[in-house]
């Protein structure tokens, strides 16, 4: 590895932290004290890449050139534009909080032990990738594109144009993922496709680290910690970077976009609600589930929003709906004037002809049982989902945190039935053999958000047990209150 | 693992398991059910959960990262690259792949004769980054199986390599 590569990868991750770094600063979430800057190194990275390989998408799809040198200023004016409003914002935003502090010598001891397991595990099989050859779908779909635009410095490639060679491949799929790669591969400047399965558990890593900026403001991280170290160790976790798939990637974006939208409700912080439409942005921007999910835990927060009648969050979630659907479109549209063919998708007017859903109903009952069947194996997602069923439950019977289980458990369903939709009419003959190739990845968005959640609630719950019972109107008058209300009761 | 038992049953059962768990400890441990003691049950038995259930995953995380790193070590870039060709029982292309890739010029553009559509996007990744087109866009012209009468007629003459048997490149008449 030459002194090149190694500072072209230094200059291509800097860049990301730069936009995201100077997103999170915009929006009031960065504390400017070496500890806070420094715990903002994984959600800057991570929201750099959604933010960064967004604003590419769009370039490209209007027809600018994908080089080094806007891989260098699109950051670099983000991130200069992001500056500037920070600057002007400095002080006027609180910015998330700090952990609870440990009540014990054993709880400090228990959390460094765990939190050392889980980067040494991260490490360990991040290296294990190193040599991984690319499996038949990356081959045919995401490390394809991600080569053609590094080569064509765009879309002007066989490869998104030519439907008579390209149709069968989804053609469709949307970009994120190999935008990516691509600015990877201008980083370091070849392409490196052994390599791009170890920056996929990069950003793996960095969604850990993001969860856990979101959830430790004013929380115990022994709460927290543990359902994020199960579903980082769980056996279905690695399956998409050992194969090079988009699966965790869209999983990452869906389930940081849920948590993030799930401490907004609790908190009303506008730096949540802005994060977790990035992050379904994105998510929408790198597989088709992507967006169905991204639906899902809009229409959850919307529903929620709307029991507790509060109208100004409401407002402030169609504001922040726009500004994600304006990201999600350019792609869309590019699809859709470019007629690219969507071949696993079928047409509603096939969906709508009579006897089509009701003469394929067998399949439902063969997906629940496949869905189910992967969501409550312990070996592939460690329970993640069924405890998040039990402990909304719980907080729903319990009249606590109900907004916040009410928005995980509507959620959660949602995209269970999107996925349950997916394999009912999806244009695949057989549904065993659709469940076997693709549910142990499809799932991975449900069982990473499911175990956020769990964190979340759990966390939530620690904190409001002696606090009043949750009013249908209490949402709505904290949302009037920009300051973080459950912090300052943690605080006292 | 109850195997006899569907999985949505499975599923059922572990949520009302962590529900009763939850339960127990508010009830037991800390005095009776009341919204104090539920979420407080909420925060010790998520935790208390995962914690179990982590072991286990590791080990088994552990080891199957380890079985990634043995089986592929020493895979080199071009190997990874050709392995598509492999799984697509096409072995026999990747002389004739890495022959293409070592004598077409830079950014040359070319066009296959099908390996069938499936492999058409395979072939496209091999050679990258050469481009490939179709027959009237093509500089080259690459012959996998037959190779048709009315195709070669389009090779410049003295340009025609026949590689192996059905393998054959040629570069297309000004």
């Amino acid at each position: 590895m030459s002194v090149g590569t190694v500072l072209g990868w230094l200059l291509v991750h800097a860049l990301f932290v730069a936009a995201g770094g100077a997103l999170l600063a915009a929006v009031g979430a960065l504390r400017y004290d070496p500890r806070g800057l420094l715990w903002a190194l994984g959600p800057a990275y991570l929201a750099g890449v959604a933010l960064v390989s967004l604003v590419l998408i769009l370039l490209v799809v209007i027809g600018l050139p994908y080089t080094l040198f806007t891989l260098i200023v699109v950051p670099l004016l983000l991130a200069g534009g992001l500056g500037y409003l920070a600057l002007r914002r400095h002080g006027r935003i609180e910015a998330p909080g700090r952990a609870l502090p440990f009540r014990s010598t054993p709880e400090r001891v228990l959390v460094i032990g765990l939190a050392a397991v889980l980067v040494l595990y991260l490490l360990f099989a991040g290296t294990s990738f190193k040599d991984l050859p690319t499996l038949w779908d990356p081959a045919h779909m995401w490390f394809l594109r991600a080569s053609a635009l590094y080569h064509a410095q765009g879309l002007d490639s066989s490869v998104f144009t030519n439907k008579a060679i390209f149709a069968p491949f989804h053609i469709d799929y949307p970009l994120l993922q190999p935008a990516f790669q691509a600015a990877i591969y201008h980083g370091l400047g070849k392409e490196a496709i052994r390599y791009f399965h170890i920056e996929q558990w990069g950003l793996f890593a960095a969604a850990l680290w993001t969860a856990a900026w979101l959830l430790r403001p004013g929380r115990r991280i022994i709460i927290w910690l543990p359902a994020l170290m199960a579903i980082a160790v769980a056996g279905g976790t690695p399956n998409a970077p050992t194969q090079g798939n988009a699966d965790l990637t869209v999983a990452i974006f869906v389930a940081l976009g849920g948590l993030a939208f799930g401490v907004w409700l609790e908190r009303k912080h506008p730096a949540h609600l802005i994060l977790g439409a990035l992050f379904l942005a994105a998510a929408a921007n790198s597989k088709k589930e992507g967006q169905i999910f991204a639906v899902a835990i809009a229409v959850a927060v919307l529903l929620v929003l709307l029991a507790q009648r509060a109208w100004r969050p409401l407002r402030q979630l169609v504001l922040a709906g726009v500004g994600a659907i304006a990201l999600i479109v350019p792609w869309l549209a590019y699809a859709a004037l470019n007629s690219l063919p969507s071949n696993d998708t079928v047409p509603l007017h096939t969906l709508l002809s009579s006897g089509y859903l009701t003469g394929r109903l067998f399949r439902l009952g063969i997906a629940t049982d496949g869905v189910l069947g992967q969501l409550q194996d312990i070996n592939a997602w460690a329970w993640a989902t069924p405890v998040l069923v039990g402990v909304a439950l719980a907080c729903l019977v319990a009249r606590r945190l109900r907004p916040l289980a009410a928005f995980y458990l509507i959620g959660a369903t949602l995209m269970i039935l999107a996925l349950l939709w997916i394999y009912w009419t999806g244009s695949w003959p057989d549904v065993a053999i659709y469940l076997n190739v693709t549910v142990d990845r499809t799932t991975t968005s449900v069982a990473l958000l499911s175990a956020f959640a769990a964190g979340h609630l759990a966390a939530a719950a620690a904190l409001r047990g002696d606090e009043p019972v949750d009013e249908p109107t209490s949402a709505a008058k904290a949302a009037d209150e920009p300051t973080e209300p459950e912090l300052a009761g943690a605080r006292s | 693992m109850l195997p006899s038992v569907s999985p949505w049953l499975q599923f059922t059962l572990i949520a009302a398991g962590v529900l009763l768990a939850i339960g127990a400890v508010g009830s037991l441990a800390l005095g009776g059910l009341n919204r104090k003691t539920i979420p407080a049950g909420v925060a010790a038995i998520v935790p208390a959960v995962f914690l179990i259930v982590m072991p286990v995953q590791l080990g088994l995380s552990a080891d199957r990262a380890n079985t990634q790193r043995h089986d592929n070590a020493g895979t080199s870039e071009t190997q990874a690259r050709e392995r598509c060709l492999t799984d697509g029982h096409a072995d026999g292309l990747i002389p004739f792949v890495d022959y293409l890739n070592k004598t077409l010029p830079a950014g040359a553009s070319y066009a296959a004769t099908s390996p069938g559509q499936t492999d058409n996007a395979c072939l496209t990744y091999v050679l990258m980054p050469h481009e490939h087109v179709d027959f009237d866009k093509a500089q080259y012209l690459v012959f996998i199986g037959a190779v048709p009468t009315w195709l070669k007629l389009r090779v410049q003459p003295g340009t025609y390599h026949t590689f192996a048997p059905g393998q054959a490149v040629g570069r297309v008449k000004a």
